[in-house]
């Protein structure tokens, strides 16, 4: 997908152009991938198993270098390079890796000092994260002995000291409880309130619906396509179902109702009580429903049909639109 | 300091194998030492103190370098690949930390391992010294010489351990390499000494290039020359007087530079 995909934002956080990467088995993971991530932005990462969302994240991080295309944050150019991107990015892999054998204090202190933070420094960035991440009770517990949910804070917690504008979150909330998830996900969405910019790979499709701003679909290395030329939509354009704008009428009969549509133009189709059609915006609809009525139905139920994340991405997936 | 070399410390002092390990170290020479006392009495039950020190001596100087030849490379060789083990890679090499400076923070921790083994033997080898019958320095050196074999052991299996994605394989690898350096090089030159020795063109010159391919880099071989030298015996095989330890030195510095490099280049591979 060529930079005609992206969207052009006036000064992107995080931009990949051309990115590609093939692993040593000879699989290419990632096939020109081109994303601009706004400063701020929650982004989300949608796919199949094996879409190549963790290694577009690793990419992302500089722990993989690809064979083509760069990665940049701002102006600098991280391409394949971890220890510069650290600066930048902070990344939480999946699975998940903690030190378990320290203290959650001694674990946060490691990456600090990693990070050159010391003394009051440190120990203001950490009262500020354990604030954040409620980590307070447990800063001299043993990370061995947090629960899944705590360790992923703690994980956040590294980010969080260390203030990396852009977060690269993969799969946060794989193997959390409802509750854990629920308030993992608070965090995510309190950190982008702070202004940090997020991408986020997850395949709980609900939370992400409702905490990312802007999505891409990516299937077998490529962005799936959802209109003609275009790769990414907001939860707006979710909503209103990316375009198809879908209406429901339910009404009797309906075949008088669809034969007044099908003049308008609006593709109705009949269903079980009533008929669907598209409409560009409100006030066509409207129009619509002003000729149903004219056309003598009795109207039971008018209502936009709102598309959930989840339902878009298998019919995008079934259709066969990645490119 | 090395944050890493700082995490190190914090984790491994509170391992229980740490312990269990020093009272390993501290009990296998005191055994030996206890026995070669032992031996050194004479058939009237006389004990002659030059002899009985001699005797102590080469079972505490021995016993540590055995004991750090096993130990400090098994010491050394997971603490890569068990940052892939427990997932905790990605996060490592996702920090300001340049490859040369992880693999020096591993490689601290290893080392300080070490000394702190050898450390524990130290009282034998100065109870060795007091007894006589070897020269007072000749403990030492050896003391010397068995800390660097460790060092270099270990900076070795640091740099397979950067190079495997399993703690297990870098063990593996670490057991073949000591193996082969220890074990297999010396049998082999053995053999080989046997077979140009006996044959019509064996020269001096064929003799020391055995001895340098096979045998004067083998982490005892230092320690046999300063112990037959300490104890007055001549030394026969090759008439290059301080340069057989001298080599053998340099070939420990060389294969633990060699370590230090495979572990950087383990480091530098991408994170799957």
């Amino acid at each position: 997908m060529g930079a005609a995909m992206s969207v052009n934002a006036p000064a992107p956080l995080l931009r990949l152009e051309g990115v590609r990467k093939r692993y040593p088995n000879g699989v290419e993971a990632v096939k020109s991938i081109s994303l601009d991530v706004r400063p701020g932005e929650v982004f989300g990462l949608v796919g199949p198993n094996g879409a190549g969302k963790s290694t577009l994240l690793k990419l992302m991080a500089g722990l993989l270098r690809p064979e083509a295309g760069t990665v940049r944050v701002g102006e600098r150019d991280l391409t394949g390079d971890p220890a510069a991107a650290a600066r930048f990015i902070g990344l939480m892999p999946d699975p998940l890796g903690v030190y378990t054998d320290v203290s959650c204090r001694e674990y946060l202190q490691f990456f600090a000092m990693v990070h050159g933070l010391a003394g009051a420094a440190f120990q203001t960035q950490l009262a500020r994260a354990a604030d954040v991440l409620g980590l307070g009770p447990w800063l001299d517990a043993e990370v061995e002995s947090l629960s899944a949910g705590w360790q992923r804070r703690l994980a956040l917690g590294r980010m969080l000291l260390l203030d990396a504008p852009l977060l690269l979150l993969d799969e946060p909330a794989a193997g959390l409880d409802v509750k854990a998830r629920a308030e993992l996900l608070d965090i995510v969405r309190g950190l982008s309130a702070l202004g940090r910019t997020v991408v986020i790979s997850s395949h709980i499709l609900p939370e992400l619906e409702e905490l990312a701003d802007r999505f891409g679909i990516l299937d077998q290395g490529h962005w799936v396509e959802v209109a003609p030329g275009q790769a990414f939509f907001d939860r707006g354009e979710l909503k209103a179902g990316l375009g198809g704008n879908r209406w429901r009428l339910r009404c009797a009969p309906a075949e008088r109702t669809l034969a007044a549509l099908r003049e308008l133009s609006v593709a109705p189709v009949a269903t079980e009580d009533g008929v669907e059609f598209s409409a560009a915006s409100a006030p066509q609809a409207a129009a619509c429903l002003r000729a149903a009525v004219q056309a003598g139905a009795d109207v039971t139920d008018f209502r936009r049909l709102d598309a959930g994340l989840a339902e878009v991405v298998l019919k995008l997936l079934e259709g066969g639109t990645a490119r | 300091m090395n944050a890493l070399y700082w995490l190190d410390m914090r984790v491994r002092v509170r391992e229980r194998r740490l312990w269990v390990l020093a009272l390993f170290f501290v009990a296998m020479p005191l055994l030996i030492c206890g026995l070669s006392l032992l031996a050194a009495f004479q058939g009237n039950g006389v004990l002659e103190p030059g002899n009985a020190g001699e005797m102590v001596a080469m079972g505490a100087i021995y016993c540590q370098a055995g004991l750090l030849t096993l130990l400090s490379p098994l010491a050394a060789a997971q603490r890569i690949s068990q940052e892939r083990e427990q997932r905790t890679y990605a996060a490592l090499v996702n920090s300001p930390l340049s490859p040369a400076a992880i693999a020096r923070g591993k490689l601290l921790g290893a080392w300080t391992f070490t000394l702190w083994l050898g450390a524990l033997t130290l009282p034998f080898v100065a109870a060795a010294a007091l007894w006589g019958g070897l020269a007072p320095w000749v403990p030492f050196a050896c003391f010397g010489l068995n800390l660097l074999a460790g060092l270099a052991l270990s900076a070795l299996a640091l740099g397979l351990s950067g190079l495997f994605g399993r703690s297990l394989s870098a063990y593996l690898a670490s057991g073949a390499v000591l193996f082969l350096w220890c074990l297999a090089l010396p049998m082999i030159g053995g053999l080989t000494l046997g077979i140009v020795e006996g044959g019509p063109e064996a020269t001096l010159a064929s003799t020391r290039a055995i001895f340098c391919a096979f045998f004067l880099h083998h982490p005892f071989a230092p320690q046999i020359w300063t112990t037959m030298r300490g104890s007055g015996a001549v030394v026969t095989f090759v008439d290059w007087g301080v340069w057989v330890p001298l080599y053998g030195v340099g070939a420990w510095l060389v294969l633990a530079w060699l370590g230090f490099r495979m572990a950087v280049r383990g480091l530098r591979r991408e994170v799957y």
